[in-house]
């Protein structure tokens, strides 16, 4: 859903995502130590499989983007992880614009990212029904963010496309609570075989 | 659980196969002087009420559309000539495509009409090479939709490939790291 082609974007919008995706990116790689990079490299193959399934919903196709889950387990390791995802997503599928890469990063990465790390503090492997609706939670409003920052770029760059963005969020809506399940879930399984994938993953794995 | 979570994925993939690629596009076909057709989904569903725009090649704004109940439109420029049609789908989507209404070619250039030499009169002419386009663009148009639904779709082979590119970066980053820091020496 938010692989913004090439040529959609005016030049002010793609030089600041293309510098905060490179921010991101950058931050990401300085913690990824050596024992975070077979995780990084699973949840960048989670995102890639995730992101190119599309299936038919309604009178539209949506797929998941799993914004939330990855910025729950990786911190700012996700912007690597699925800088790497969207790349081949560009190459292989010709989904989203090379140019883009950038914006639709920090569309994908940092909602994840910001608010895993609001709710990161309140997960605990004791309370796995508390922890895993707030990774839900967490996931779907990510989803949210992600719709309302391709919402504005496109509008800020192309006004004459800025009334048919307005039933964009109404479009994610049903792609939030998909989300919002699929991250619980995975979040309840991974409270139970290894929390430190999720909880403390930032305290073990960040040996730089 | 590395694996079991492997096992979980590869039954996800299996699952979802054959899933289609997410992308908006645009089908178009001319008949006479009116350009006609629909926006689709790869992978399924049709932009209701989506917005068309059609412009000139050089940008020029000429109107507006608004996609059907099945995504489907049609409009007849006021002057024949080549035009550029842009779906946007309302979700961040977009599709557009070059037509050409005035028979000279939009993209790629076909072989040029002879001209014709026969003793009918030049109307009849003109009314029985209308006629052909018409049956030409009527036959060939599951094919041409065949083909753009074809150009979108997620192809196991790519995914698999993807995947192996990614545990090729994991190696070569770590091959990497272990070289800096001296490890396994």
């Amino acid at each position: 859903m938010a692989h913004i082609p090439d040529g959609v974007l005016s030049l002010p919008v793609l030089a600041v995502g293309t510098l905060a995706g490179a921010g991101g990116l950058w931050l990401g790689v300085r913690k990824l130590g050596d024992r975070d990079i077979p995780q990084t490299a699973l949840l960048a193959a989670v995102f890639f499989i995730a992101s190119s399934l599309a299936f038919p919903l309604g009178p539209t196709s949506v797929h998941l983007l799993l914004g939330g889950l990855i910025g729950l387990v990786l911190g700012w390791k996700a912007f690597p992880a699925i800088f790497v995802g969207l790349l081949l997503q560009a190459l292989l599928f010709g989904f989203g614009g090379l140019t883009v890469l950038g914006v639709d990063l920090v569309n994908m990465a940092l909602p994840g990212v910001l608010l895993a790390m609001a709710v990161r503090p309140f997960i605990r492997a004791g309370n796995p029904v508390r922890s895993a609706s707030l990774a839900g939670l967490s996931a779907a409003l990510s989803v949210l963010v992600t719709a309302g920052l391709v919402g504005v770029e496109i509008a800020l760059s192309e006004p004459a496309f800025a009334p048919a963005i307005s039933v964009m969020a109404v479009a994610y809506l049903p792609l939030a609570i998909i989300e919002a399940l699929v991250t619980a879930f995975v979040t309840l399984y991974l409270l139970k075989v290894k929390p430190d994938m999720i909880g403390a993953s930032t305290v073990i794995g960040t040996t730089p | 659980m590395i694996r079991r979570f492997a096992v979980t994925l590869a039954a996800v993939i299996c699952l979802v196969l054959p899933a289609e690629a997410h992308r908006l596009k645009l089908f178009a076909q001319v008949t006479g002087e009116t350009i006609a057709g629909y926006g689709f989904y790869i992978g399924g569903g049709r932009p209701e009420g989506a917005e068309i725009l059609v412009t000139k090649p050089d940008g020029t704004e000429i109107g507006r559309l608004k996609t059907g109940k099945d995504g489907d439109f049609n409009f007849t420029p006021p002057t024949p000539g080549r035009y550029r049609l842009t779906l946007t789908g309302g979700d961040g989507h977009f599709a557009s495509v070059d037509i050409s209404t005035d028979g000279t070619p939009a993209v790629t250039s076909p072989a040029p009409v002879t001209p014709s030499t026969s003793a009918v009169p030049a109307d009849l002419d003109a009314r029985i090479a209308k006629a052909v386009d018409a049956a030409v663009a009527r036959q060939i148009r599951p094919l041409m939709e065949a083909y753009d639904a074809a150009e979108g779709r997620v192809r196991f082979n790519d995914l698999i490939g993807g995947l192996g590119w990614i545990m090729g970066l994991a190696g070569l980053w770590a091959w990497f790291r272990s070289r800096r820091s001296g490890h396994g020496s």
